[in-house]
């Protein structure tokens, strides 16, 4: 296994990524979760055309995404998965809320600004501080919010920040696979289990999907309220005035302010057309004795730009902007983190370098078929064969196995490890639950293998739930081992003792590591 | 060491053995939250176990699971000496051992105040090296212990081999199973942990003792309350005035009517009987049969009537009184009577004459019309509904605390009614005496008598089903 990827390896920055929106996100962790409980020889036979596919567009390691849209694209196109169904619900969810939200908003924003314009104006000027405040400041607030919340602060937006909609989101696929689950399946509720869990792994790219959608909606309301602005002031005569009765209210400070606000657009459409003047804002001025301001067309004309332009400059234009800062930054994170993870890495590598030679999909369902049991015997024998071929200049796979775990379910478990795992095991060492022993162990394996190990498989008792010692098992493989050894927890329990219940906390705990390196395999234990 | 003035025992073990739920139904507390998920318990919970007269008799502690059992026993084997007299106070003097080891701190605080630990293990699966090195944490902790065998949901297939596996570190051994230990069991198993720590057996004997005393102050309390609800929903009554939208609909109003009041009288009771067993009626879950509403036909099919008997209305007419309608639930004989009475109109007035004369007849004065619904008499409601009680009684005192999910099929409840028919006729009679009492709502010393005899058979009852092998009862009878 010469070709160990790595995240920064698989990825570079120039790899191509496919469309990933939510609902593709979530079939490519149902997908790979109901893989993960499958067994070898279904998944050997869909993988075939995926395989002969990538070696005719001549695709490498280094694009995963790529890699992973194909194989994605071959398990929708699986009857047993009902893939697209859950994807597509998701999809026309999303756009639905997009759409009509966005449109509710932008409908809500008019009424607002109309609603605004009337009251205020009734017959009489407009009070345009009022109005400039409630079209444009306030906006122009929430916009700022919306930068605020991009930012890497993490008083303000923790990394969890996500977790109601990642928890909603949730919600309703337990609701829909449940109700939609490939007749019950043990491995289908093993797979929706884990996919649920994955979710919490997600945040942040979840976090960014919420984001893009509340950004969509808030421009909504934006748009609305200057489309509303900009129809009144098209059709409408009405004029502008304002008032105040505090002494720091002056005209001379009102035309300072005015001023620094119009200083984007300033340089494009000057005083007393871009924005209003000391003259016209003192032409403007409703006072006990004057209660019709004596406005010209320059005056009520500046006053229509100034609050369409502010509008446009801090309420839009930014909102906009952000949108499309924020397409790159879930561009960047699915980079980042969406398909580097230690599970996706093996499904590329199983792409790249098929142990089966290529056959086509219906050529091996055929074998299928005409034999289910000589089938499973052939690929199993193949991937024995194959395996040390390939690995003549690799490293080596070592098994750890619990010290009191019993001997014949060990072997019970290596014999069916190939067949999950694809590759044999160079070596096995027993190990104590004593930290002292741990470390040594783990020190005498990497000086006797000069630190060249190529993985490591735990064997882990299913029949009893994850405890620190576990993390500290974790942190002290780390320790020796460092961080980039893929590290593989085989979730197996003694015969007749598999207790289902304890897999989802392995696996949150497995979870809990954020260790990119990790993954599990699970071994049912059954004669 | 601080030694505890009242024998104290602290379960620990593994997350996920079973210990809360031990504690829970040796304890007699339903009120404990139990979880299928692991690590749920974070810190020990003591319950006390009270006399009737409110002192304490017993402490046991819950605990979190260990969660760092190979650096404890690491550092347990590096302090060892002979002059360590305890070394779980030496583990917790060190200061950051509480940040760094919070739950398995909480196990041991308990150890070092000198409650004696008992280690649960699920004997149902294999034994691990935890289970090794948690038995010799405890040989390390050098204090008195005993090991408790919980099959869980299995077989407890694996209990030998765990004996002789930790014998060397536990060399006693006691199974119990919270889930399905009754009352007799729990007190046997509190009664085993005598002979452990000489100070601590007469307080255990006493802990016994005041117990069983309690269970029958707990019989009382509930034969009481069964009595009175009996009582009440025997006088229940449903007056409707006929409207225009018929007698017919009136009656049905008046049945539901009355059917609502009593099933309210019933799930009172029902309350009364949890929380006097200290059970949770939040999470109470009880067979599907106690679920099934009080008058549907399955309910009376399960308490001994026959398929054909259901619920019957009968009903007389009289257009200046008033219109009263029994439930009547009198089985064969009193459904043909009314599908005569029905058939007939008003000529069913003077075919179950016998029995109407013996009813109030209550309507309105100005020649309105009106219905009444009220429990028949003679019916087999009364049986039915004493049955019903004292069955759920029954379960409610045998199910162990630490069993709060039950999915019991009931297939045949055992009968008050039918061990009264079967020890003497007369008893039988004399509680379808004492209904006749409540229905013309007589007072007096006579129904006091009468009612103090149900309430002892009552209790005799529950007493010789959970502790057959002391009822007096049991041993007059024979």
């Amino acid at each position: 296994m010469s070709n160990a990827a790595t995240p920064d390896s698989t990825l570079n920055e120039n790899a191509r990524i496919p469309f990933y929106d939510l609902g593709s996100i979530i079939e490519l962790e149902l997908a790979e979760a109901y893989d993960e409980n499958s067994n070898r020889k279904t998944l050997v036979v869909r993988d075939m055309d995926v395989s002969a596919e990538i070696a005719k567009e001549g695709l490498t390691a280094e694009s995963q995404p790529e890699i992973l849209a194909l194989w994605l694209e071959s398990r929708r196109a699986d009857q047993e998965l009902a893939l697209t169904k859950t994807g597509k619900r998701i999809r026309v969810i999303s756009l639905r809320v997009g759409m009509v939200g966005f449109l509710s908003l932008a409908l809500l924003g008019a009424s607002f600004a109309w609603a605004t314009l009337k009251l205020k104006g009734g017959g009489e000027s407009v009070d345009i501080i009022t109005f400039w405040c409630l079209t444009a400041f306030i906006p122009a607030l929430f916009t700022l919010w919306a930068i605020v919340r991009q930012l890497p602060i993490p008083f303000l937006n923790p990394s969890d920040g996500s977790s109601m909609f990642r928890e909603a989101l949730a919600k309703f696929l337990h609701w829909r696979w449940h109700k939609k689950s490939p007749s019950g399946s043990e491995r289908w509720t093993k797979a929706i289990a884990e996919v649920e869990m994955r979710l919490a792994s997600r945040e942040g790219i979840l976090g960014a999907m919420l984001s893009q959608l509340v950004l969509k909606l808030g421009l909504g309301s934006v748009i609305g309220i200057w489309a509303a602005v900009a129809w009144f002031e098209t059709w409408s005569d009405q004029r502008y005035s304002w008032s105040s009765q505090a002494a720091s209210v002056t005209e001379k400070r009102l035309a300072t302010s005015a001023a620094w606000i119009a200083l984007p657009w300033s340089w494009y459409d000057g005083a007393g057309s871009g924005y209003p003047t000391y003259q016209q804002i003192k032409e403007s001025r409703v006072t006990p004795d004057k209660q019709q301001p004596s406005q010209g067309m320059n005056t009520r004309s500046a006053w229509i730009s100034f609050v369409n332009y502010s509008i446009l400059v801090y309420a839009l234009f930014p909102r906009i902007i952000l949108l499309g800062i924020g397409k790159c930054r879930l561009r960047s994170l699915l980079k980042r983190n969406g398909f580097k993870q230690e599970r996706f890495n093996r499904i590329c590598q199983r792409l790249l370098n098929p142990s089966l030679g290529f056959r086509t999909a219906s050529e091996a369902l055929e074998q299928v078929s005409n034999g289910e049991a000589e089938q499973e015997k052939e690929l199993g024998s193949n991937l024995r064969k194959g395996a040390p071929e390939k690995r003549r200049n690799s490293h080596l796979n070592i098994l750890l196995i619990p010290a009191g775990f019993p001997a014949e379910d060990v072997n019970r478990a290596i014999s069916r490890l190939p067949e999950q795992e694809g590759q044999p095991i160079d070596h096995q060492e027993k190990f104590s639950l004593l930290p002292k022993q741990q470390k040594e162990l783990l020190t005498r394996l990497m000086a006797e293998n000069q630190g060249a190990i190529d993985s490591v498989l735990v064997l882990q008792d299913l029949s009893l739930p994850p405890m620190d010692d576990f993390r500290s098992l974790h942190q002290r493989l780390r320790e020796y081992l460092g961080d980039e050894v893929p590290v593989r927890f085989v979730l197996t329990s003694p015969q007749n003792t598999y207790q289902p219940s304890n897999l989802p906390h392995w696996k949150a705990a497995i979870l809990n590591f954020h260790d990119p390196f990790v993954s599990t395999i699970t071994l049912s234990n059954t004669p | 060491m601080n030694e505890r003035q009242i024998p104290s025992f602290t379960f620990i073990g593994l997350p996920n053995e079973g210990k809360t739920t031990i504690a829970s139904t040796l304890a007699g507390n339903g009120k404990l939250s139990i979880s299928d998920k692991p690590g749920e318990t974070t810190h020990k919970e003591e319950h006390v176990v009270l006399s009737v007269t409110k002192a304490p008799l017993l402490a046991l502690f819950d605990t979190p699971g260990f969660q760092n059992v190979g650096e404890l026993i690491e550092w347990f084997q590096e302090h060892d000496s002979p002059k360590e007299a305890n070394p779980a106070k030496a583990f917790l003097a060190v200061p950051h051992h509480h940040k760094k080891f919070p739950h398995d701190c909480e196990v041991l605080e308990t150890i070092a105040e000198g409650s004696m630990p008992i280690l649960v293990v699920d004997s149902s699966r294999p034994v691990s090296e935890f289970d090794q090195l948690v038995a010799k944490l405890l040989g390390l902790c050098k204090v008195a212990r005993i090991g408790l065998l919980n099959p869980k949901e299995g077989k407890g297939e694996y209990a030998e081999d765990r004996r002789s596996a930790l014998g060397r570190e536990i060399p006693i051994w006691r199974h119990f199973n919270p889930f399905t230990e009754g009352p007799s069991q729990r007190l046997d198993f509190i009664d085993s942990l005598r002979g452990h720590k000489a100070d601590w057996d007469d307080g255990i004997k006493l802990a016994v003792r005041e117990l069983r005393q309690s269970y029958q102050g707990n019989f009382e309390g509930v034969a009481e309350e069964i009595v009175k609800s009996l009582k009440r929903a025997c006088q229940e009554k449903v007056q409707i005035a006929v409207t225009s939208k018929g007698e017919e609909t009136a009656k049905k109003v008046a049945s539901s009517k009355l059917e609502k009041k009593i099933s309210k009288i019933e799930k009172d009771c029902r309350k009364t009987v949890l929380e006097a067993f200290a059970h949770n009626p939040d999470n109470w879950q009880s067979p599907t049969e106690f679920d099934i509403d009080l008058f549907h036909k399955k309910t009376w099919q399960l308490f001994g009537l026959s398929k054909k008997t259901v619920v019957v209305t009968s009903f007389l007419t009289g257009a200046a009184t008033g219109t009263l309608i029994d439930i009547a639930t009198g089985g064969g004989t009193m459904g043909i009577g009314a599908l005569l009475g029905g058939a007939i109109g008003g000529g069913g007035a003077i075919l179950l004459a016998d029995k109407a004369a013996d009813l109030k007849v209550l309507g309105n004065k100005a020649g309105g019309r009106s219905v009444q619904a009220q429990v028949e008499r003679r019916s087999k409601f009364s049986s039915i509904l004493l049955d019903r009680t004292t069955a759920f009684a029954l379960d409610v005192a045998k199910r162990p605390h630490g069993n709060q999910t039950s999915h019991t099929e009931v297939t045949a409840v055992s009968s008050l009614c039918k061990r009264l028919e079967e020890q003497r006729k007369r008893k039988a009679t004399r509680f379808q005496a004492l209904v006749e009492l409540w229905h013309r709502e007589k007072r007096g010393s006579k129904v006091d008598e009468a009612e103090a005899w149900l309430r002892e058979e009552i209790v005799s009852y529950l007493e010789s089903e959970i502790f057959p092998q002391d009822s007096p009862t049991n041993s007059e009878e024979t």
